[in-house]
């Protein structure tokens, strides 16, 4: 199975470079890597490890949402949002080309609910478990991290909607390799393999067909009257 | 109090940690004070007890963190949730478990004499260009409240 660290934050964001960034990927165990804001227009194959390029939108309502999707400059091989309350992660959901809900544990404790896992399940679309909350919080943000994480947990096993798991690092320093991130996420109670399936949903994500299929030889058949 | 006799005191593990990045210059205070400051938040004050962990060596970019036979587990856990030690930013990468620090130490490669420092400029700044590894190399930029540090690659450069 390809792993593959869901969001990083590359040079001007971080202080990393993007070929850094897939060169201590390569070391950690990773095939892939995505990443967000500013990776200046660099995507490809680095050091034998898959760069994606990602657009990271961080609205708070559904039209700016849908504007800001419209209006990017490049294609990008994923599209990544901020989650905001229960009704707009709701809509998010629905929206077609959104691959991956990040921020889940700073939307609230009940920005995602029973109807969201549906969705997610329906469109195939990842919520993100981002490591930098547990690394780099500590008290009561961490605790509320842990807590809100160990509920998409429970709702993933319920519904059985993809989940990714990201290092949200903007230096090498905050990536984490893969026995390590089946170490931290032990904490809240998630199986080795459950976390190396979530390493694994980013390029599944990226690389599933298409849900319409266009057949060529259809074409050229005479449909009787 | 007594000392307990060889055969009641409880078995230790030793843990080899590489320190990243390759200049923090840390001492075993600092890097004490930072893993028992993470296991302390994660575990609480009775994880930590009964951890029992020290620092019982540091040299270079590597150190070893002693505990209790088996909860080298949480150690290691509670050790990747360190990224600042003395306001820098840091992480500590286990790298190997043994039950002797002998074995660890030849788990630790030999430290090479640093390669020649040269200065660029990028993006109208002056760098202290410093090459870590074939591949590897880190910029060394004088801030106004303390030293920017960026993590490029040999390609970044000759992109430059």
């Amino acid at each position: 199975m390809a792993y593959s660290d869901a969001c990083v934050f590359p040079y001007p964001s971080g202080d990393t470079s993007v070929r850094r960034f897939a060169l201590e990927a390569k070391y950690m165990g990773f095939d892939s890597i995505v990443c967000a804001d500013g990776n200046g227009g660099v995507s490809g194959e680095f050091y034998g490890v898959r760069v994606y390029r990602a657009l990271h939108l961080r609205q708070k309502n559904q039209n700016d949402l849908v504007k800001a999707m419209r209006k990017c400059r490049f294609k990008p091989d994923i599209i990544l949002v901020s989650a905001g309350d229960a009704t707009f992660n709701r809509a998010t959901l629905s929206t077609g080309g959104v691959g991956i809900l990040r921020g889940i544990h700073d939307a609230g404790s009940r920005a995602f609910d029973d109807v969201c896992g549906i969705k997610a399940a329906e469109n195939s679309v990842a919520v993100d478990i981002d490591l930098s909350a547990i690394i780099c919080r500590r008290g009561n943000p961490r605790q509320k991290a842990l807590e809100s994480f160990a509920e998409i947990l429970k709702f993933q096993r319920k519904f059985g909607f993809p989940v990714s798991i990201s290092s949200g690092a903007s230096s090498y320093i905050h990536m984490r390799s893969v026995e390590e991130i089946v170490s931290l996420c032990g904490i809240f109670g998630m199986e080795e393999n459950e976390v190396k399936a979530a390493l694994g949903s980013v390029d599944a994500i990226i690389n599933s067909p298409p849900i319409i299929e266009v057949i060529d030889e259809a074409i050229d058949e005479v449909i009787p009257e | 109090m007594k000392p307990l006799p060889p055969t009641l005191r409880q078995k230790k593990r030793y843990v080899l940690f590489r320190i990243v990045p390759h200049e923090a210059g840390l001492d075993g205070k600092q890097l004490y004070y930072a893993v028992y400051d993470a296991i302390s938040s994660l575990y609480g004050d009775f994880g930590a007890a009964e951890l029992s962990m020290a620092v019982v060596l540091c040299e270079g970019n590597y150190t070893v963190v002693r505990c209790r036979r088996g909860s080298e587990g949480m150690l290691v856990t509670a050790a990747l949730t360190v990224n600042r030690i003395n306001g820098t930013f840091c992480a500590l990468r286990p790298v190997a478990t043994s039950g002797t620090i002998a074995a660890l130490r030849r788990r630790m490669p030999e430290s090479r004499p640093p390669l020649p420092e040269r200065q660029a400029v990028f993006s109208g700044k002056e760098y202290a260009v410093r090459q870590r590894s074939q591949e590897k190399v880190d910029l060394y930029g004088d801030g106004i409240k303390n030293q920017e540090i960026l993590y490029f690659t040999q390609d970044d450069m000759e992109d430059i």
